[in-house]
């Protein structure tokens, strides 16, 4: 596991990590990793993914309208917000119309 | 053969649908449009710490509709992915699409060839899934360095994504697909596709194949055009990019494998394609299955069953027009593109009169171009099928003249009187035989000329005589005013 | 005798013959915590007067809960209406929770009392609650080790009378093994069995909330109460609830259990395999029939449970971006103090933001478990680790459920060693994450296990006898049969009424 691929991951997760960082989370992957390699020894060919434990399907709600919550207690926690906008700070140069 | 142009076009469409639901896919917040901002939120949909996700059953419901309305495979197995982006209208960092194994598997939609009008082409598609919309990202217009507003009112929206194969090889057969699309979702009560309200969205995928230097050919480079918000703006972006594709081969020679696909904006404004920033990483989604949300597993009893309760599809209506009322492919097909209340308009009036063909051409003629100068709708159209039915019934009888019963059916827009008075009111009345007769008579001696030349074989000599008639008595109809004459000539 | 030393059952006796009121419990319970939780550190958040407000009420409307009055103190990962809930992280240091986790709601309508938001590992990310942004808690049989994790401050809470019952979350042992270091019954349900709504998620696939308490029959009273369907948690299961304190009982015969052969791996500390031993024969005294039998794919367990977790907590905690709720860091000073940075300062203001609030707002422990699961569910990877991962589990699944045709429950240990001392094994995360082997199984099955007290460690010279935890599991849906068994257990020991000695012991 090279530096930049830490780095390719770490922009994906949006974290910026210090050279120490980089160095530490290197050495941990690598070792987690060469742990997790023994899986690739067991043949799974033909065996179904397992994603939930559970055997429940089809769990549906109907179409009804139940009430928002109110604006101010949703934005009590909001770090900036503003005439009832979430303000975050703009992409810069984005070739964006006013309508995403 | 000899090409007849130097490229070939080749464009797919992506479609993304709102579903009618009162409530998001996956919480119970309202879907209505044009609330104030984050006024239809919840800690679902805005993705706070801890609120789980529940599928909406309606959202499912239309899915699989539309997806048998459009020949699709519906999956007996589907399940929901997390497709991880972060974006600031995305509250939770992901958005639960579907991946591998979308609702609905392959189908084809038929378009009409705008080219020769009425020859039909099927379009194929790869698929359609289902998905939350994102909220509403407004940036500053001067683009400098003041914050965006986010409203998550649209956030958890339900979609539907319909992925066309690239079997587009025009604008117009990109709009037509479009345009048959939206009727097909209509009768289907899916959406109600207002472009203007973004309940309909569409990014097109436009390559060429050209020829090149060995004259073999080859695919240029794949542009998606994003932001497409109006069937014009469909047409003339494929259009834009086209012409500006076969420009650039002609500079680049590049080819698809030679340069991976770019997203373009469409500027309406400009009516230019541009090119959309390039992010700071390769898209890398990683898709994997949402542990928050089961599967869903669908019976092929069950599908029968949602095939069963299909409603009568655009395309089954024009043939069934067709054949039932003896209506011309062209009149059934501007009626039901009309709608689907249209259709049942046409239909009332059709069965009443017993006249398919008549009844079609007042509606197009008259009915439609008033609803469409208009705006207003078939259901409060003034002329109700009872009053267009009688009015269409005294055309066929002959009591009226068309030029008559269009003076009458432009005063039943405004006059709610029955038919009778109608008519009373604009002076019409049934001329008696012996008075036209005298009338007949008269013009006869006054023309002996038209006599001597009708008996010489120019039958079409009196029509001047039935206008002159018209003339003195504005109520003389003009069949019974041509009998008469007929008669007397040949009786004297 | 002390009202603190009454187990939940017995309070809930005493304050329905009206022998005490629930202020008096409450008062109690809360002159513990203030007494000893300066040091304990179990609570990040414990408001004494909201608790006796809550408790005064019930006594003024004589309320008829099946918990009324009853203190129940809550690890800091669930939503509780108005108050905060941080997770134990930066990130949401200042997050105040918009809404009840459903579990909350029951539990209210039962009349029981929120004593108070308890310590945990970030995000529910670790075994030892080191890696709580707010500092770590301690061991109350010996400040200096851990208390397990991630739940310890829910597990502390309950070994040192600071509560009769509290509530946690297990993603891969983290209500099983702090139930175990800290002395202390702990119950995983069935994945399923409670609703995970309002539960902040870490790994939603693996996670369900547990409970702790002295003994069965206090897990078996909250879990009455907290077991159901709920609409909102797509993966809450429909199967009928049962009465599970009705089904506590004495005799265990006919009762089959498996001891897996594997689980006697290397790495089990001597005495712990010894308390194993020494539990089959008190087991088998009360008619059990205990067997030998394999599980080979126990051994991929931690593996695939770290690349499953890891992957879905990716995806769980990217919402915690500063663009909504929780901490945003303050990008425009930190651009002036990173002049050398590599990021020009007209860059993107909305990613450096992203950033600049995920590096600052997680610690170690998440980021690490972030780039993990990234890492593993990008393209490339994917197949090799996440979907393998899942294969493997479900080879785990289908291995359990083939055992569970022949034996009704498992026993074998809940760690391969007690509590650590603080500092022990946080420098080495896969150490750390091998200390889950024994638990990690029954979250990747989906199956309900109980971890409860049986013995202790022999006192070293850095560190005093310490509790051993063993560790029962069953077929999905068998809670009743695990906390009967538990129950049966715990009325042929004493293991489990141990109290450490809060007063003069220290690190």
């Amino acid at each position: 596991m090279d530096i930049k691929t830490i780095e390719d991951v770490a922009l994906l997760a949006r974290l910026n990590l210090t050279p120490d960082e980089i160095s530490g989370l290197r050495g941990d992957l690598e070792n987690i990793l060469a742990y997790a390699d023994q899986l690739s020894a067991l043949n799974t060919e033909g065996v179904q993914p397992l994603a939930h434990p559970g055997d429940i399907v089809n769990a549906l709600r109907e179409d009804e309208v139940v009430g928002s919550l109110d604006r101010a207690v949703l934005q009590r926690n909001s770090p900036k917000s503003d005439d009832g906008f979430y303000l975050v700070p703009a992409v810069l140069g984005e070739a964006k119309l006013t309508q995403e | 053969m000899v090409k007849s142009k130097d490229y070939d076009l080749i464009v797919g469409l992506e479609v993304h649908v709102q579903l009618q639901t009162q409530s998001k896919l996956f919480c119970g917040c309202c879907t209505s449009f044009g609330a104030q901002p984050n006024t239809q939120t919840c800690p679902v949909c805005t993705g706070m710490p801890g609120a789980l996700p529940v599928l909406n059953r309606r959202a499912l419901q239309l899915a699989i509709r539309t997806g048998l309305a459009l020949n699709c495979d519906i999956a007996t197995f589907t399940k929901w992915d997390r497709k991880n982006y972060f974006y600031p209208d995305l509250p939770k960092g992901y958005q639960v699409s579907q991946f591998d194994l979308p609702v609905c598997g392959a189908g084809y939609l038929a378009i009409s060839d705008p080219s020769s009008r009425l020859e039909s082409k099927p379009i194929r598609l790869i698929r359609a899934h289902l998905e939350e919309d994102a909220g509403k990202s407004l940036h500053d217009e001067a683009g400098g360095l003041s914050d965006t507003r986010i409203d998550l009112n649209r956030a958890g929206t339900p979609l539907l994504e319909i992925v066309s194969e690239p079997d587009i090889r025009s604008p117009l057969e990109a709009k037509a697909f479009l345009s048959e699309l939206k009727l097909l979702l209509g009768y289907l009560g899916v959406s109600d596709c207002n472009m203007q309200e973004g309940s309909l969205r569409v990014d097109a995928n436009v390559n060429l194949h050209v020829l090149n230097d060995d004259q073999l050919s080859v695919a240029t480079p794949i542009v998606e055009v994003k932001n497409l918000n109006s069937f014009r703006a469909v047409e003339r972006a494929v259009t834009y990019e086209a012409e500006r594709q076969w420009k650039l081969w002609q500079q680049d020679k590049l080819t698809i494998d030679q340069r991976p696909k770019q997203t373009r904006g469409w500027n309406d404004a400009e009516q230019v394609t541009v090119p959309q920033r390039e992010k700071e990483e390769s898209a890398d989604y990683r898709y994997f299955p949402d542990p928050d949300l089961v599967p869903i597993v669908l019976t092929a009893d069950e599908i029968s069953e949602y095939r069963a309760d299909l409603c009568e599809l655009p395309s089954e209506i024009r043939l069934r027009l067709q054949k039932d009322y003896e209506v011309s492919a062209y009149d059934s097909d501007v009626m039901v593109n009309q709608g689907r209340e249209c259709v049942q308009y046409f239909e009332a009036v059709a069965k009443k009169t017993n006249q398919g063909k008549l009844a079609a051409n007042w509606i197009q003629q008259h009915v439609l171009q008033v609803i469409n100068d208009s705006d207003c709708e078939i259901e409060e159209f003034p002329v109700n099928v009872d009053r267009l039915s009688s009015l269409i019934e005294k055309v066929h009888a002959g009591e009226l003249d068309n030029s008559r019963a269009k003076d009458v059916f432009q005063a039943m827009l405004t006059d709610p009187s029955p038919l009778e008075q109608v008519i009373k009111a604009l002076g019409i009345e049934n001329v008696a035989d012996d008075e036209l007769e005298t009338i007949c008579r008269e013009l006869l001696e006054q023309n002996p000329q038209i006599v001597t030349d009708y008996q010489g074989g120019k039958k079409q000599a009196i029509g001047s005589l039935i206008g002159q008639a018209k003339k003195k008595n504005p109520n003389a109809n003009p069949g019974r005013v041509r009998e008469l004459l007929i008669q007397i000539i040949e009786n004297t | 005798m002390s009202l603190i030393e009454l187990s939940a059952f017995e309070l809930v006796e005493g304050l329905k013959q009206g022998q005490f009121s629930a202020q008096e419990v409450n008062s109690s319970f809360a002159d513990q915590v203030d007494l000893h939780d300066s040091k304990l550190k179990a609570f990040l958040r414990f408001d004494r007067q909201e608790c006796l407000e809550q408790a005064a009420k019930i006594d003024s409307t004589g309320s008829k809960g099946n918990l009324a009055g009853i203190p129940i103190a809550v690890k800091d990962v669930i939503c509780i209406e108005g108050q905060k809930t941080t997770c134990g992280s930066r990130m949401l240091e200042e997050f105040v929770a918009p809404y009840d986790a459903t579990l909350i709601s029951r539990l209210r309508k039962s009349d029981g009392v929120f004593l108070g938001k308890t310590n945990m590992d970030e995000f529910a990310m670790g075994s030892s609650t080191e890696n709580s942004a707010f500092g770590r808690s301690c061991n109350p049989w010996h400040f200096g080790s851990v208390p397990g994790g991630s739940s310890g401050g829910a597990a502390s809470c309950v070994a040192a009378s600071l509560t009769p019952l509290s509530i946690g979350s297990d993603t891969g042992g983290s209500v099983r093994q702090p139930a175990a270091f800290c002395g202390v019954t702990g119950l995983k349900p069935t994945y399923g069995r409670v609703s995970r709504y309002g539960l902040i998620a870490f790994a939603s696939s693996l996670d369900q909330i547990g409970f702790f308490a002295r003994d069965a029959r206090d897990v078996a009273l909250i879990l009455n109460e907290s077991a159901g369907h709920d609409q909102r948690d797509s993966t809450s299961s429909r199967e009928p609830v049962v009465d599970y304190l009705g089904s506590l009982g004495s005799d265990l015969s006919g009762l089959k259990i498996g001891l897996p052969i594997e689980y006697q791996s290397e790495g089990l500390s001597d005495e712990i395999q010894a308390s194993v031993v020494e539990a089959r024969r008190v087991l088998e005294s009360l008619g059990a029939e205990v067997s030998e039998i394999s599980l080979p794919m126990t051994q991929y367990g931690v593996a695939a449970y770290y690349l499953i977790a890891s992957c879905e907590a990716s995806g769980n905690l990217a919402r915690y971006d500063g663009a909504h709720y929780g901490f945003r860091a303050n990008c425009q000073e930190d651009q002036k103090s990173r002049s050398a940075s590599s990021t020009p300062p007209d860059a993107n203001r909305l990613l450096e933001m992203y950033c600049q609030t995920r590096s600052k707002g997680f610690g170690p422990e998440v980021k690490r478990r972030i780039m993990l699961g990234t890492y593993a569910l990008s393209a490339g990877y994917y197949d090799a680790y996440y979907l393998q991962a899942l294969k493997i589990r479900r080879l785990i699944q289908n291995e359990l459920r083939e055992t569970f045709t022949k034996v009704d429950l498992i026993l074998g240990p809940t760690t391969p060693t007690p509590a650590y001392r603080i500092g022990e094994k946080s420098k080495d995360p896969l150490s750390m994450y091998l200390g889950d082997i024994y638990t990690v199984v029954a979250n990747l099955a989906g199956i309900p296990a109980i971890s409860f007290p049986a013995g202790f460690s022999t006192e070293k010279a850095d560190q005093p006898a310490m509790p051993i935890g063993l560790q029962l599991q069953g077929p999905a849906f068998a809670e009743a049969e695990l906390l009967k068994a538990t129950w049966a257990f715990q009325n042929a020991t004493d293991w489990h009424q141990r109290r450490p000695v809060l007063d003069g012991v220290v690190g």
